[in-house]
């Protein structure tokens, strides 16, 4: 306890010091535990079900490894033929209009099969689940979520009159889900899932959840459901295009591919702490070299070696718990900002808190941080300054000397480190330039985007008529949209374009090259046998003035025109891309397709002409085959888009706008915004890892470069009679401003060399969350090594400059 | 007469710290010739180093006058005063000096370094100072692995490699034990016979004699001035004019 009192008070005597050594450390402490609060939500909290660890996701393999959504068929099947699973359960997300609650809400439902909650092993909060004959009526009940019951519908007690309308179908509210169930995420309800009407095993809908048996492993499972793809396989030959089954714990299934770009700031925060360590103990190094003759003169009064060395741990332990709390404050603070930064698209980001284990990670980084010094100053004390100090008197200049030499390796580890650092934050800032630079295939300014929900969806059954009421809703809107002042042009689509990247549909179409359009959807299966004439695009309704709003570019034939309806010949235009893919050598104007698999409807589609190519699945993405459809003849689905180009600032029109759309369309639920907006939020992963990670290697940076000048400082104070005697043999000004500089810019250059062959190594993880630029890019290493270098001298001025100042008959007569 | 190659006319060095004034040096005149040896002598405090920074460009007077080798040097830029500290001052130390971290060769090297010569005449400028001073054969050697008079010796070959006018000497035999600082002393008697002109800082008097003139400081005056004419006697032998 005295040992832990007298290092603070020593510490307390050297304030300079301290502030700077707890400063750098609890910044250090504080973005890694920021780190680790969001990394635990997302990647190590487990499931918030029982036994998470045996939930499972299930899909389907294609032959050539590409994961794929279960077929109805194919999920029965394995949900009845396998021996590894407690339950299977399918669930699809809709993007319904509902109404009842507080307005009508543009909401995803989930539509579930009947082991869906059982397989989570959740019950509900008030009501009941769906009973298994209800999964044979039609809207026989709505479960809903703790959200909604609270926020839409008052979080009524009683349930028995509450009742909400689905897509335009009254669904009785039976059930409310706890708080902490939220799957799929965002799911505002759930309803029953109908029996396939046509079922097919190449109609890929459904994802699916497992739950494992007692004593049974994912490999298992995984085995078990393979051999079953297998056997379908081979039951149903090309009627069935599944491979194998994958089979991955749903906890991973859940975070997807944000788990790399987490990894990647774990990295870099954790670079981050040993740049701060790494200074925080060359700072001590200082420290301790100023101190030898202190420390020699308590052994000489018979202080005894352990207690000079429980001393250095001593104010160690003390600075480490400073900066520990200083960590934990910063990491308070950073908590409360980070929903304003994390991506809405980020999973599981409700669960991001400073909680128990974020606070014991804290505590972990703060003994480790507390170890690593302990050691290092103990480890110095035994081979460095204070032991020579001890041994060898008033040899200090000798031991400030090897002090200075594990300075200098200390900061060149700073350099390279914050190269790293650098690099990553380089190549992620490139590939967001890349990005943001990337044409879409189309004018994204000053666009104004109204997306909203139909009550009633095409019925399969009376097309003609549904589509008919989904035109007519949808053109008085877009019309009333068009015509108000600002407005350049409107157009109308199924969905937005490139914003939310997999927005657009994607499904196989047959080139019919003559021959007769199948008469049903086994006709149409039949068809898809022929791989010569199968392709793949995106499928998008749109409108004539869907084009020219965007400005997409006709490259051949004709857009949509008037004379295009419902009785005359369906019509199609394709994007320049499934032009090259499909019709490289041939006119494809005339050509005609069958992509009735979309939308229900098996007219063939001719085509009449070719649209510019536009990157539909994302700006990462190459430009999309795409077959456009006439809304007017196919519909524009349930929850149509319209897009208005407007002649001033569109963030002005949004109100207009919403006070048209709510005149002509009261009870329809809306999100009118911009495009560029809907497309920021797309870019808001990319901005928000660039962001942290570009933060971190400034924080480095600013460290790396207080440890230059510090070195170069006690570098400039120790040579101070070197430099007098340089003077004194005739070195100028500039001679010694060249000497102190060039040391700097050895370190750096060593440093450099070093964070180089390492950074090749490790940009290479990071690979896939990069665009248009190599992991190895040439010019980002140059443009980092630049800087760094420029830091690195601009640190080494200021004691340069102090270096030129010295009075050669002062420095000559220096101690 | 030949022209001297210091001439200080009134020189005064006056140090100002807080609300004191000292005078380290007050109407300094002084001539040396070239050729010459002349040491100063005095008490400690009484500005023997000050004259000797002064007469080496290291500090400036607070007034008065100073010219080397027919130069004013009074109002130089600190780039002017460097370039003839290291064209015409060769300087030596009581504490030697020598950069720990260089060893032998870069320590001797080092003036020449600040001028434009090609490595391979600095390399044969440096082997002919350390063969004169008899160190040449500790080329590879760190000062800290030689001795006293070693380190001494390789100062003095690093004041001669530039071939200066002049060599100041401040206390070279101070830190040296008797035998060492012998042998320093004939070391610089045998360069100064080699027509070296050196202005040497000494309060052992051992050591005054081996000056033809030396120079007695009291409280930053010259109070006295005295001829040892056994040195002069033995330079006029070697064919040496004595002013």
């Amino acid at each position: 306890m005295s040992t832990l009192r007298y290092a603070w008070r020593s510490l307390m005597k050297s304030p300079g010091f301290t502030s700077v050594a707890v400063l750098t450390l609890a910044l250090g402490i504080g973005a890694s535990t920021s780190i680790f609060s969001i990394v635990g939500a997302v990647l190590l909290t487990p499931l918030p079900y029982p036994h998470p660890q045996r939930l499972l996701s299930v899909s389907e393999q294609a032959p050539d490894g590409h994961r794929m959504n279960l077929a109805g068929p194919n999920f029965d099947d394995f949900r009845k033929q396998n021996d590894t699973l407690a339950s299977l359960a399918a669930y699809g997300m809709w993007s319904v209009s509902l109404a009842g609650g507080r307005e009508p809400i543009r909401a995803e439902v989930g539509v579930v099969s009947d082991d869906f909650f059982r397989t989570f092993g959740v019950q509900p909060m008030i009501g009941r689940l769906f009973a298994s004959n209800e999964f044979r009526q039609h809207a026989a009940g709505i479960v809903v979520s703790y959200g909604y019951w609270r926020r839409d519908l008052g979080a009524p007690a009683d349930l028995s009159r509450v009742h909400l309308s689905v897509a335009g179908k009254p669904y009785p509210v039976i059930g409310v889900m706890p708080a902490d169930f939220d799957f799929p995420s965002g799911a505002s309800g759930w309803i029953p899932r109908d029996p396939d009407p046509e079922p097919s095993r190449t109609a890929h809908n459904w994802r699916a959840v497992g739950r494992l048996r007692d004593g049974v492993t994912v490999g298992q499972a995984r085995a078990n459901l393979t051999a079953l793809a297998a056997r379908i396989k081979a039951q149903y030959g090309k009627d069935a295009d599944l491979d194998a089954a994958q089979v991955v714990p749903l906890a991973d299934a859940v975070v997807g591919d944000v788990r790399k770009a987490l990894l990647t700031l774990c990295g870099a925060v954790g670079l981050l702490l040993l740049v701060a360590c790494a200074n925080v103990a060359g700072l001590m190094l200082a420290r301790t070299s100023s101190r030898a003759k202190e420390l020699a003169v308590r052994t000489a009064l018979g202080a005894g070696r352990i207690r000079a060395l429980q001393q250095l741990l001593g104010e160690s332990l003390v600075l480490a718990a400073m900066s520990g709390i200083g960590g934990v404050l910063i990491a308070v603070w950073s908590v409360k900002l980070l929903p304003a930064f994390v991506p809405p698209t980020l999973p599981r980001r409700e669960g991001i808190a400073l909680n128990m284990p974020v606070l014991l990670f804290a505590i972990g980084v703060t003994l480790a941080v507390a170890l690593a010094l302990a050691l290092f100053s103990s480890w110095r004390a035994s081979t460095g300054p204070l032991q020579e100090a001890l041994t060898a008197g008033s040899r200090s200049l000798t031991a400030s000397r090897s002090a200075q030499r594990m300075r200098v390796v200390l900061v060149v580890g700073e350099i390279s480190t914050t190269l790293t650092i650098l690099v990553a934050a380089g190549l992620l800032g490139r590939s967001f330039r890349s990005l943001i630079e990337t044409s879409p295939g189309f004018r994204a300014e000053n666009l104004v985007t109204v997306q909203f929900s139909l009550p009633e969806s095409p019925d399969a059954n009376a097309p003609a008529n549904a589509i008919a009421q989904n035109v007519q809703r949808v053109d008085r809107i877009a019309e009333r949209l068009g015509a108000v002042a600002g407005a350049e042009s409107a157009g109308v689509a199924g969905a937005l374009p490139v914003a939310h990247g997999d927005n657009l549909p994607e499904g196989s179409f047959i080139i019919l090259r003559g021959q007769k359009p199948p008469a049903d959807f086994k006709g149409f299966e039949q068809m898809m046998h022929d791989p010569s004439q199968v392709g793949e695009a995106l499928y998008c309704s749109a409108s004539a003035g869907y084009f020219r709003t965007l400005g997409i570019p006709l490259i051949r034939g004709r857009f949509f025109a008037d004379s295009d309806t419902w009785d005359s010949p369906h019509v199609a235009v394709i994007s320049e891309a499934l032009a090259r893919q499909r019709f490289a050598n041939e006119n494809p104007i005339g050509q005609q397709l069958e992509f009735g698999n979309m939308d229900g409807i098996l007219q063939p589609l001719t085509i009449v002409g070719i649209a510019g190519d536009v990157r539909a699945a994302g700006l990462d993405r190459p430009a999309s085959p795409i077959i456009y459809v006439d809304y007017r003849q196919r519909g524009a689905g349930s929850t149509p888009a319209i897009l208005i180009r407007s002649t001033s600032a569109p963030a002005e029109m949004i109100p207009i706008i919403r006070g048209v759309f709510r005149d002509v369309a009261p009870d329809l639920p809306v999100k009118i915004s911009t495009y560029e907006t809907e497309l920021g939020g797309w870019l808001a992963q990319r901005r928000f890892l660039l962001f942290l990670v570009a933060l971190f290697a400034a924080v480095a940076l600013g460290l790396a470069a207080l440890g230059i000048y510090g070195v170069i400082a006690f570098s400039v104070a120790r040579r101070t009679q070197e430099i007098g005697i340089r003077m004194a043999l005739g070195a100028r000004p500039g001679d010694v401003l060249r000497l102190i500089i060039g040391e700097a810019a050895r370190m750096a250059a060593i440093g450099i060399v070093i964070g180089v062959a390492v950074s090749l190594m490790l940009t290479r993880l990071m690979a896939s969350l990069l665009f248009d630029v190599r992991a190895t890019d040439p010019w980002t290493f140059a443009a980092v090594a630049a800087v760094l270098t420029a830091v690195a001298l601009l640190a080494s001025y200021v004691p340069a400059r102090r270096a030129m100042r010295i009075a050669p008959e002062a420095a000559l007569r220096y101690e | 007469m030949t022209e001297p190659i210091i001439h200080l006319d009134n020189v005064a060095k006056i140090f100002y710290t807080d609300d004191l004034e000292t005078h380290a040096l007050s109407g300094v005149d002084l001539d040396i010739g070239p050729g010459e040896f002349v040491s100063i002598a005095g008490p400690s405090g009484c500005g023997k180093s000050t004259l000797l920074s002064i007469l080496g460009l290291l500090d400036t007077a607070s007034k008065g006058a100073y010219v080397l080798d027919g130069q004013p040097v009074t109002e130089l830029t600190l780039a002017e005063r460097a370039r003839i500290r290291n064209q015409s001052i060769g300087f030596i130390f009581q504490a030697f000096n020598l950069i720990g971290d260089l060893n032998v060769y870069e320590n001797v090297e080092l003036p020449l370094t600040y001028r434009n010569v090609s490595a391979s005449d600095r390399k044969q400028r440096v082997q002919r100072a350390l063969e004169r001073v008899g160190m040449a054969h500790r080329i590879k050697h760190f000062p800290a692995q030689l001795s006293g008079g070693q380190q001494q010796r390789v100062a003095v070959a690093r004041a001669l490699v530039g071939e200066p006018a002049i060599l100041l000497a401040d206390e070279p035999t101070g830190n040296l034990d008797s035998k060492n600082g012998q042998a320093v002393m004939d070391l610089l008697r045998e360069i100064h016979r080699g027509g070296a002109t050196i202005c040497m800082v000494t309060h052992d008097p051992r050591f005054t004699r081996f000056a033809e003139r030396t120079l007695h400081l009291f409280d930053g005056r010259i109070v006295e001035e005295t001829h040892n004419r056994g040195a002069e006697h033995e330079l006029r032998e070697s064919g040496f004019q004595i002013q």
